[in-house]
């Protein structure tokens, strides 16, 4: 009845909607990313959408971008149903993207990379810089860009005003949509002003802007409408003016918890891992946290928060200005990866494949790849060692394979590599553990064998950190969550305290002082 | 106290190593200068200034190629055994068939450009290592180039001193062909689509592809272009010395690759302008080679310091763009 | 005997084309069978094989090292200089021998360290950088022997160098299997053989997982230079003499050897044993050429359409297992 009367409204308004989702779906394999989306966007109009890490944003844009197929539903582009089969025809659409990650090269000017794939010609077949230079520098105009010109080389701008080029890129496709990908992450305030105020310039001219964000106070501000996406679904689209802060968190938050998570009984002893005074130029002032012996600590932050660049720091991988880290009351300096190591600490990375594994070589050879030093006797293999080693790594951690000495990393399944990564460390007994997404790309049984190894570390007086975008993931498994936001922490929770809302509320917070 | 004072060292070292490398070899340029003038009365000459455009007008114009291929982020090691394969074809064209002239250039240009293309299409297509590829093109065109010689010297026809005799304002012809060719090069890469394509290839090459560049074919005409102007290097350089010997051009890609590399293409691509780079870059290269002859030294301290040039040019390019370990 | 399958099933495709090349060349080059040519043959392949372990490390950090061949010239004439009795430095002392040989060692050590510096601390590629070193140690052997060969090596230098055991074996041969072997056993069995691989694999994983990259890379070089000094003595004692020009056409073979052997130019994978057969294919071929008496250029073309040919293969054979 109700979704009846709801069709019925959105017919009268069909008019000056000019793009239309109905019940567009999407797997991959088996599981069901987009479930049921039905969302309108209006002419002239800036609508938000917002949802959680994993909501499925990045999945719903690519459907609309050609880049995906859709299983299911139908999308309307100014009235006509509208296939997007592949790029090029949402290009042709009038549909851009700005991603957060910038296509642009360092070494050529502004126009130039404006150009790049269709230059201007002269009649005599040369690039015609001239009308080139004109239309771009008449866009910077138009949009009244300051501060560089259609000359300027790329490569000397900063990060903000790169942005910026990408959306003049894709206003000259002559788009009527423009979708952008959280395109503030890397801007300061002002930049971020000026990127809404050339927003809102183009809103008047008539262009149509789906704005992905997870910073709520700028998607109230300057969007009319908000979208809330959670778990594959459009939980509600609203005028701006008919809901509040507090709701859409409500909304974005509520997801099903339906992981299980394992139980261990353990001790909490005294703080053992101590980083203080963490620095890094342009990015973090004095960041530090405490781990105590066998605490399993979240780190929990939305994209672009700071939370991997920061434990990158605490490992040495990245270069710090300043900081100091101990293990119970012992400096380990200077901060390298070798010396961290040395002291006991372990690091899974987030991206398994460029920084975890190598992947053509053997189980055997990225399993002891870490302790080398000891399954050598005097600097020889002691292939016996080695074989026990891991012979030991695949059986506790139940890694699926025809022969740990044969079988290539490459040609096993994700959960199984993660296994690997995890045997890596787990064979030197870490008093403190890194742990980036441990469970991403894993598969639900996968993810459960997981959190026991990592329970297991942690009852055996491992410190662990967790850093994680699933919300439920920490929620489940840590005794403590520090919530990080804009490169700061902004919250703490203890275990009694959790809540979806609370945690959220910290990782949106604008991280206090200017 | 004691943190600031180190950054303030850093810093002080960062500045040090900065002006080495924005200057470093400018100055060392310099002083060789000076060390050659006071050595010969020669050097300074009007005479020598000539011979030392000659020199540099062969080799420029193969630098010129070279800045395409350094501009994608690859090498061409092969430049030095194709100038021999084509200046042995062109010459083959001129003494026994009689070719004009101008129809001997188009032919080792040719000839060039069939070298430029397999390096291009392992490089491109098949992806494999441009060391390896060119590595093992070297060998390829030297291979032929013998085997047209016999491995005999080869003498050009008298016909060719009408080139190499010619001059004009004062200034021999081939200086002008150089200049000709800085000009199309630096033309190419400027003013046309495919010169501002192949800059971003060699700043971003997935990020091209990306974006609807045809990345391999850009990088394939590329390495053309490389061949076929190393082609016509070899041609001109023959017809000024009107001989080929079989080790003519030996080591001369160490010279081409430097200048470009000193003249301000980077080993790790994207980056160049042969106006002013490929002139500046040969001449240097080219007065210092000369000044060692002048001063009587050896081919082999030449040689050494072909190395040694090559390896601080490399140095403070690598140092610039910080490169990666292999 | 387990071991011995064990061996023939690591050494992949490449014993299959020695054995065809070996039918095909039975069959139609003249004296091919010979056991003048099996010695020649075994004569031949000492210095290929030993400096093509060197330059094996190098290329499995996916670089290379071109410094080698001018490691041989340059080790062979100061080698020869110090030790000769009719010209050397230290003639007819007892011990112009051993310091004769550890001087050759320690150039082979001080090129590896320049280039190693060259590449861990300016992070020049290390094609590039070897190729200046090796144009540099070629000029200074060079002018350092003033372009001659030095001869007259003691007599019980000579006789170790020429001489043969039980007749067929080459003495250098030897030495030659000994750095085989002991190159072998540093990719397989030490842990900086494991530090090597895992570098060259993924440098990045490597440096998270407390690898020493830089140091590891640096003593690449060391290896390599070391390997190609003792190429340049048993060059020096197969040829009874030192001179310039030694090695000079051997960077083909190498990098064939290499190569064919299996070995992948972008790095991280390849054996020694596999590099090792490489040069053996690489001496058959040069031999059963030169029986046919192909002029030398066509071999040397040959030699570079082969290094192609295997690099092609190589690309194709990773990109199926991607796939």
């Amino acid at each position: 009845m109700q979704d009846q009367r709801e069709e019925v409204k959105k017919l009268t308004e069909k008019r000056d909607i000019i793009l239309q989702m109905e019940h567009v779906t999407k797997s991959f394999a088996s599981v069901q990313v987009l479930k049921d989306i039905t969302i309108a966007l209006k002419k002239g109009e800036i609508l938000g959408l917002v949802g959680e890490n994993g909501a499925g944003k990045s999945t719903l844009m690519n459907v609309l971008g050609g880049i995906h197929q859709r299983d299911g539903g139908k999308i309307y582009l100014e009235g006509k149903e509208f296939e997007p089969t592949n790029p090029k025809v949402s290009k042709a659409a009038g549909i851009a993207f700005v991603h957060q990650e910038l296509n642009l090269f360092t070494n050529l000017t502004v126009y130039e990379n404006l150009f790049i794939t269709e230059m201007k010609r002269t009649k005599a077949k040369t690039i015609d810089k001239k009308t080139m230079k004109k239309i771009a520098n008449e866009q910077l105009k138009e949009l009244g860009i300051e501060g560089f010109d259609a000359n300027t080389i790329v490569g000397t701008l900063p990060m903000g005003q790169r942005q910026l080029i990408e959306i003049i890129k894709a206003i000259m496709q002559d788009a009527k949509i423009i979708v952008l990908d959280e395109p503030t992450t890397s801007l300061s305030n002002k930049e971020k002003e000026k990127l809404f105020g050339i927003m809102h310039l183009l809103q008047e001219k008539g262009k149509s802007m789906i704005f992905i964000s997870h910073i709520l106070e700028d998607v109230f501000e300057h969007c009319e409408e908000i979208a809330v996406l959670r778990d594959g679904e459009i939980i509600s689209q609203k005028k701006a003016s008919e809901t509040t802060n507090a709701e859409v968190i409500k909304q974005m938050v509520g997801r099903e918890l339906n992981n299980i998570y394992p139980t261990v009984e353990k001790e909490i002893g005294e703080v053992a891992f101590v980083a203080k005074d963490i620095c890094q130029e342009g990015r973090f002032e004095n960041l530090g946290l405490e781990i105590r012996e066998g605490e399993i600590l979240g780190l929990f932050g939305l994209m672009g928060a700071g939370r991997t660049e920061f434990l990158r720091c605490l490992f040495g991988v990245d270069p710090i200005s300043e900081g100091h880290i101990s293990y119970k009351g012992q400096e380990i300096a200077p901060i390298t990866p070798i010396n961290c190591i040395k002291n006991g600490m372990a690091f899974i990375t987030e991206n398994r494949r460029e920084e975890g594994l190598m992947m053509p070589k053997t189980i055997k050879e990225n399993v002891v790849m870490a302790s080398l030093d000891d399954i050598c006797d005097k600097s020889f293999i002691n292939r016996q060692k080695e074989s026990e080693h891991t012979d030991k790594i695949v059986k506790e951690l139940r890694v699926k394979t025809f022969d740990p000495s044969k079988q290539a990393v490459i040609n096993l399944s994700g959960g199984n590599q993660q296994k690997v990564v995890f045997g890596k460390w787990v064979l030197k007994e870490p008093k403190i553990f890194f742990l980036d997404e441990p469970t991403r790309g894993v598969d639900v049984g996968a993810k459960y064998e997981i959190y026991s190894i990592i329970n297991d570390l942690a009852k055996n007086k491992s410190s662990i950190l967790i850093v994680s975008s699933e919300m439920e993931e920490l929620m489940g498994m840590c005794d403590r969550i520090l919530v990080m936001s804009h490169n700061k922490i902004t919250g703490e929770l203890e275990k009694g305290e959790y809540s979806q809302e609370g945690i959220m509320k910290a990782a949106i917070a604008t991280g206090g002082g200017k | 106290m004691e943190t600031s004072q180190a950054r303030k060292d850093a810093i002080f070292r960062k500045k040090l190593v900065d002006t080495f490398c924005n200057y470093g070899i400018y100055i060392i340029f310099l002083i060789m200068i000076i060390y050659f003038s006071v050595q010969s009365t020669g050097f300074l000459s009007l005479s020598n200034a000539i011979t030392v455009l000659q020199l540099s007008s062969t080799l420029g114009i193969s630098v010129v190629g070279m800045f395409f291929v350094l501009i994608t982020g690859g090498i061409d090691i092969s430049v030095a055994s194709n100038m021999y394969f084509s200046a042995v074809v062109g010459t083959t064209l001129l003494n026994n068939l009689g070719c004009p002239l101008i129809l001997c250039f188009v032919g080792s240009c040719l000839s060039g450009l069939l070298i430029g293309c397999i390096n291009g299409f392992c490089v491109s297509r098949l992806k494999i290592v441009p060391f390896i590829t060119t590595l093992a093109t070297y060998s390829v065109a030297k291979g032929l180039g013998l085997m047209f010689t016999n491995q005999q010297m080869l003498f050009l026809d008298a016909k060719v001193r009408v080139f190499s005799s010619t001059r004009i304002f004062g200034i021999p012809l081939m200086v002008y062909i150089f200049l000709a060719v800085v000009i199309l090069g630096h033309f190419v890469l400027t003013k046309t689509q495919y010169g501002r394509q192949l800059f971003a290839c060699g700043n971003n090459l997935t990020g091209a592809n990306k974006m609807g560049i045809n990345g391999p074919r850009v990088v394939f005409i590329a390495y053309a272009i490389c061949g076929a102007l190393a082609g016509l290097a070899g041609m001109v350089n023959a017809a000024r010395l009107s001989v080929i010997n079989p080790n003519f051009a030996q080591n001369d890609e160490f010279t081409v690759i430097s200048s470009a590399v000193i003249g301000g293409a980077s080993l790790f691509g994207g980056k160049g302008k042969v106006i002013p780079g490929a002139i500046i870059g040969i001449v240097m290269v080219q007065v210092i080679s000369n000044g060692l002859t002048i001063i009587g030294a050896s081919a082999y301290i030449q040689n050494i310091f072909k190395g040694l040039i090559i390896f601080v040019a490399v140095m403070v390019d690598s140092i610039k763009n910080n490169g990666d370990i292999h | 005997m387990k071991q011995l399958k064990k061996v023939f099933s690591s050494v992949d495709a490449i014993i299959w084309f020695i054995l065809a090349f070996l039918i095909v060349a039975m069959i139609a080059v003249p004296n091919f069978a010979t056991m003048n040519n099996f010695k020649n043959i075994l004569s031949q392949s000492c210095v290929l094989l030993t400096v093509a372990c060197g330059v094996h490390f190098a290329v499995l950090n996916g670089g290379v090292d071109f410094s080698s061949t001018s490691i041989i010239a340059l080790s062979s004439v100061v080698g020869a200089s110090i030790m000769s009795e009719t010209s050397g430095y230290l003639a007819g002392k007892w011990y112009a021998i051993p310091v004769a040989l550890l001087a050759m060692l320690a150039l082979g050590a001080v090129f590896g360290i320049v280039n190693g510096i060259a590449v861990t601390v300016f992070k020049m590629p290390s094609f590039i950088a070897t190729m200046a070193t090796q144009l540099i140690g070629t000029g200074i052997a060079v002018i350092y022997s003033s372009g001659k060969t030095i001869g007259g090596l003691p007599d019980s230098f000579a006789d170790f160098g020429g001489g043969t055991l039980f007749g067929i074996i080459p003495n250098v041969l030897i030495l030659a299997l000994a750095v085989m072997l002991i190159s072998h056993i540093i990719c397989s069995r030490t842990l900086y053989g494991r530090r090597l691989y895992s570098v060259g694999t993924n440098p990045k994983a490597a440096l998270i997982s407390g690898i020493p990259v830089k140091k590891t890379i640096f003593w690449i070089f060391i290896l390599s230079g070391l390997c190609s000094a003792v190429a340049g003595i048993i060059m020096m004692g197969q040829m009874q003499s030192g001179a310039s020009s030694y090695g000079a056409t051997l960077f083909n073979d190498i990098m064939g050897s290499i190569i064919v052997g299996g070995t992948s130019p972008a790095g991280g994978s390849g054996k020694i044993p596999n590099t090792v057969l490489g040069a053996v294919l690489i001496i058959l071929i040069n031999i059963a050429l030169n029986l046919l008496n192909t002029p030398y250029f066509i071999i040397t073309m040959i030699k570079g359409l082969i290094i192609l040919f295997a690099a092609a293969i190589e690309v194709f054979r990773k990109r199926k297992e991607r796939a």
